[in-house]
């Protein structure tokens, strides 16, 4: 073959993968795809919402901390998360303030205001040039990415793996071992998270990046309420979310705002890394601020 | 400006515009000089001082040693090379000095800890020195040099141009001007070798943007206390993804560079030739980061005596160009014991294969291939953590968590890593088994790769990243 043609070839042959394959997926969209990690996970999420679910009239935003809710049915109207693993409530309010969208409640988790946006994060997705090719190229969504189609077709194999590989190590015989470590391990991550907690955030950059994001929202008649998650006890009493807390408070005078304070923190497990909820757990916090919300929005039930 | 952003699309296209409209064809070096400028300015533009510092040296070192008396050529050449040293030493080491030795003394730490790290630093005082050494020897050897040939109006912009060319600004590949400079000369759109540059750039871009970018997200987790709560097998498997992902990410950035200076009809050398195939730790250093060790052994181990004064000075100096090459990649202790260890696998390969000889078959070059592999993968950790207590805490997990329950999401995270290991290993493997009809094939299959590396940079790039080497 002649070098000249490598190049008009070459992109002969990309564009009939990417029409072959963007016919295949689009005609077979996946209802739940598999992420390959939790950043991929959080343009997922996001797309999910600029393409699909912008009619939803509450969205949650928040960190990793509100990812882990659950169960939308469980809220009073049609919700949607766009909670950020490893980011934080305001990577949520530019996606909804670029997507001129128009919920009637946004629920703001207030534990890591102190983070703030990733212009990285929001910019691809809402760049108007890349947001329209997405719209009608499926296969270049985070949903459609070919390594995300090929983990998500793996998984059954995977999961049938699994039953078979527990026998191989013998868990059951390093049991007590195992634990000693973890503990280990939860004292590590622990120990980080309540240094962390332990210093007061600066709530002028919080209230510089919240007011302006609020004043836009509010302009489109959304109505804020902003909640605690529950995390370790020992978080839940820090100098870090009491002076959010106090912060918050204060601007609910001018905003059309709610508070939900967290739950008794005790109630509630968290995982091996020392402040995320465990599935369970999260899903009796999911259950708790449903209802704190419902009362919220009909104060007579 | 990163390679994968848009920003620097637009100022490529731009670029070329210029570069190749006709009228201003006279000024095609002042236009790549402007480009570089803003280029680094993007980035940094307090610190483009410091980048116009290095050129008004270089510039003024050089034409002394090109039309300055014989006498003066050696002190000054000497005084230019001390001073590239010296600025790359006073802003990439201060730091470090100042944490080291005169942490929380005063206003000197304090001020020293507060020293801001140019970008490229490492890289265009590196193209200074081979300017000066390269124009020094050849005015010495043959009486004539590179810039003879110049007014000094014309040697000013050839010395920006070369210092400053933005594709190998930041991060190499490192050139001799005596490569460089004679490629300087009026250049036209129609030479523009296309097919070379296409090549380069798909699979540069594919390297970035599909391997590295999406490793980065897998191999995050390498970072203290995180990695404690990995299995083995999970560390195992980041381990050699991250062999994998600073491989892109480096080559990657190579290939760009080099595709994007044939846009601009200049050559710049090949910075790596499969290194993961390597069956020995020299074998290594000849295919990993070739610019950096051609510079290493041309300006400094020969310059010690390279291996012509018996044994125990060629394992020191062996020993001396690994610790400099590792300290020069970066300002913390760890990048010395990176070099220092493999300085120490190069002596102690050079000791034992004048000694031992190992029978050349495929079993064991493949254990030779893995061994090496093997050693270079886990010092890149040194890369990764350069705090040594959590190096040690890493190996510490690796030996501990073997019984650790392996998850679904694990297995799932083991599957993508695999998954984007793949095309590398592959990439390595046709090489090795580089074959007549493996040869044949491939070019055959060439519209298909570049055709699918480009399908798979289009629907499944990770999130955009700097690149590792542009700490350096």
């Amino acid at each position: 073959m002649k070098n000249k043609n490598l190049l008009l070839y070459s992109f002969l042959v990309f564009f009939v993968f990417l029409l072959t394959y963007n016919f295949f997926i689009d005609s077979h969209r996946f209802a739940r795809t598999i992420s390959e990690n939790q950043w991929a996970d959080n343009r997922k999420r996001a797309e999910q919402y600029l393409y699909d679910k912008n009619d939803s009239e509450i969205v949650i935003v928040g960190s990793s901390l509100a990812r882990m809710l659950w169960n939308y049915k469980i809220f009073p109207r049609k919700t949607f998360n766009i909670a950020m693993s490893g980011q934080s409530a305001f990577d949520g309010l530019k996606i909804l303030i670029g997507s001129d969208a128009h919920p009637e409640i946004v629920m703001i988790e207030v534990n890591h205001l102190e983070r703030s946006d990733r212009k990285s994060f929001w910019g691809p997705l809402l760049n108007p040039l890349l947001f329209n090719v997405k719209k009608y190229i499926y296969a270049m969504r985070e949903d459609g990415r070919p390594v995300t189609i090929f983990l998500t077709l793996a998984k059954p194999f995977v999961d049938n793996m699994l039953k078979y590989i527990p026998k191989m190590i013998s868990i059951a015989h390093a049991a007590p071992v195992q634990i000693k470590l973890e503990s280990k391990v939860v004292n590590q991550f622990l120990e980080r998270e309540i240094q962390f907690h332990a210093i007061k955030p600066d709530t002028k950059k919080i209230m510089e990046r919240l007011l302006p994001a609020l004043d836009v929202l509010s302009s489109r008649d959304v109505k804020f309420v902003f909640f605690e998650m529950a995390t370790h006890p020992e978080l839940c009493k820090s100098p870090h979310l009491l002076t959010i807390r106090e912060s918050i408070e204060g601007i609910c005078l001018k905003y059309d705002c709610e508070y939900i304070l967290a739950d008794d923190c005790n109630k509630y497990p968290v995982k091996l890394d020392g402040h995320h909820l465990t599935q369970k757990s999260a899903g009796q916090y999911s259950i708790y601020l449903a209802n704190k919300l419902k009362k919220i929005i009909n104060p007579n039930t | 400006m990163l390679f994968t952003s848009y920003n620097f699309v637009l100022l490529v296209i731009g670029t070329m515009l210029l570069f190749y409209t006709p009228c201003l064809r006279k000024l095609q070096s002042i236009i790549l000089i402007a480009s570089s400028f803003l280029f680094y300015t993007y980035a940094q533009p307090v610190l483009l001082s410091v980048l116009i510092i290095s050129i008004i040296l270089n510039i003024f070192s050089s034409l002394v040693i090109v039309s300055g008396r014989g006498k003066y050529r050696l002190p000054v050449a000497a005084g230019g090379v001390a001073a590239n040293i010296g600025l790359l030493a006073f802003f990439k080491y201060s730091p470090l000095f100042g944490e080291t030795f005169l942490y929380d003394t005063g206003p000197i730490g304090n001020f020293l800890l507060t020293i801001p790290l140019p970008l490229g630093i490492s890289f265009f005082t590196f193209q200074g020195v081979t300017l000066l050494v390269d124009t020094l020897r050849s005015k010495e050897k043959t009486g004539t040099s590179i810039l003879d040939r110049n007014s000094f109006f014309e040697n000013v912009i050839v010395v920006t141009h070369y210092i400053s060319f933005f594709p190998k600004l930041v991060a190499g590949p490192i050139i001799n001007s005596r490569d460089f400079i004679p490629q300087i000369k009026s250049k036209f759109f129609k030479d523009i070798d296309w097919d070379y540059c296409f090549r380069a750039l798909t699979m540069g871009y594919f390297l970035k943007m599909v391997i590295a970018d999406n490793l980065k997200d897998q191999t995050v987790w390498i970072q203290y206390p995180y990695f404690m709560a990995k299995s083995t097998y999970m560390l195992l498997a980041m381990v050699f993804s991250y062999s994998i992902q600073i491989f892109s990410d480096f080559a990657g950035y190579s290939l760009i560079a080099i595709g994007i200076a044939g846009l601009f009809g200049y050559t710049l050398p090949k910075n790596f030739n499969f290194p993961y195939i390597s069956k020995s730790f020299s074998e290594f250093w000849t295919r990993w980061h070739i610019s950096l060790s051609q510079f290493l052994k041309e300006y400094l181990y020969f310059p010690l005596g390279g291996n012509r004064k018996g044994k125990i000075r060629t394992y020191l100096n062996l020993m001396i160009v690994m610790l400099l090459g590792g300290f020069w990649h970066g300002a913390a202790w760890s990048y010395l014991v990176w070099g220092g260890l493999h300085g120490f696998a190069l002596v102690v390969e050079r000791f034992f294969s004048q000694r031992i000889s190992i029978a050349d078959n495929v079993t064991n070059r493949c254990l030779r291939i893995i061994g090496v592999f093997t050693f270079v993968s886990f010092a890149w950790l040194l890369f990764k953590l350069p705090d040594f207590s959590h190096v040690t805490a890493f190996m510490t997990a690796l030996f501990n968590n073997t019984q650790k329950e392996i998850k679904s999401d694990d297995f799932t995270q083991l599957l993508a890593m695999f998954f984007y290991c793949l095309p590398v290993f592959l990439y390595h493997l046709q090489y090795l088994f580089r074959t007549e009809f493996v040869q044949e094939s491939r070019l055959k299959l060439m519209p298909i790769a570049y055709g699918g590396m480009l399908f798979f940079i289009l629907t499944n790039s990770g999130t955009t990243s700097s690149f590792i080497y542009f700490q350096f």
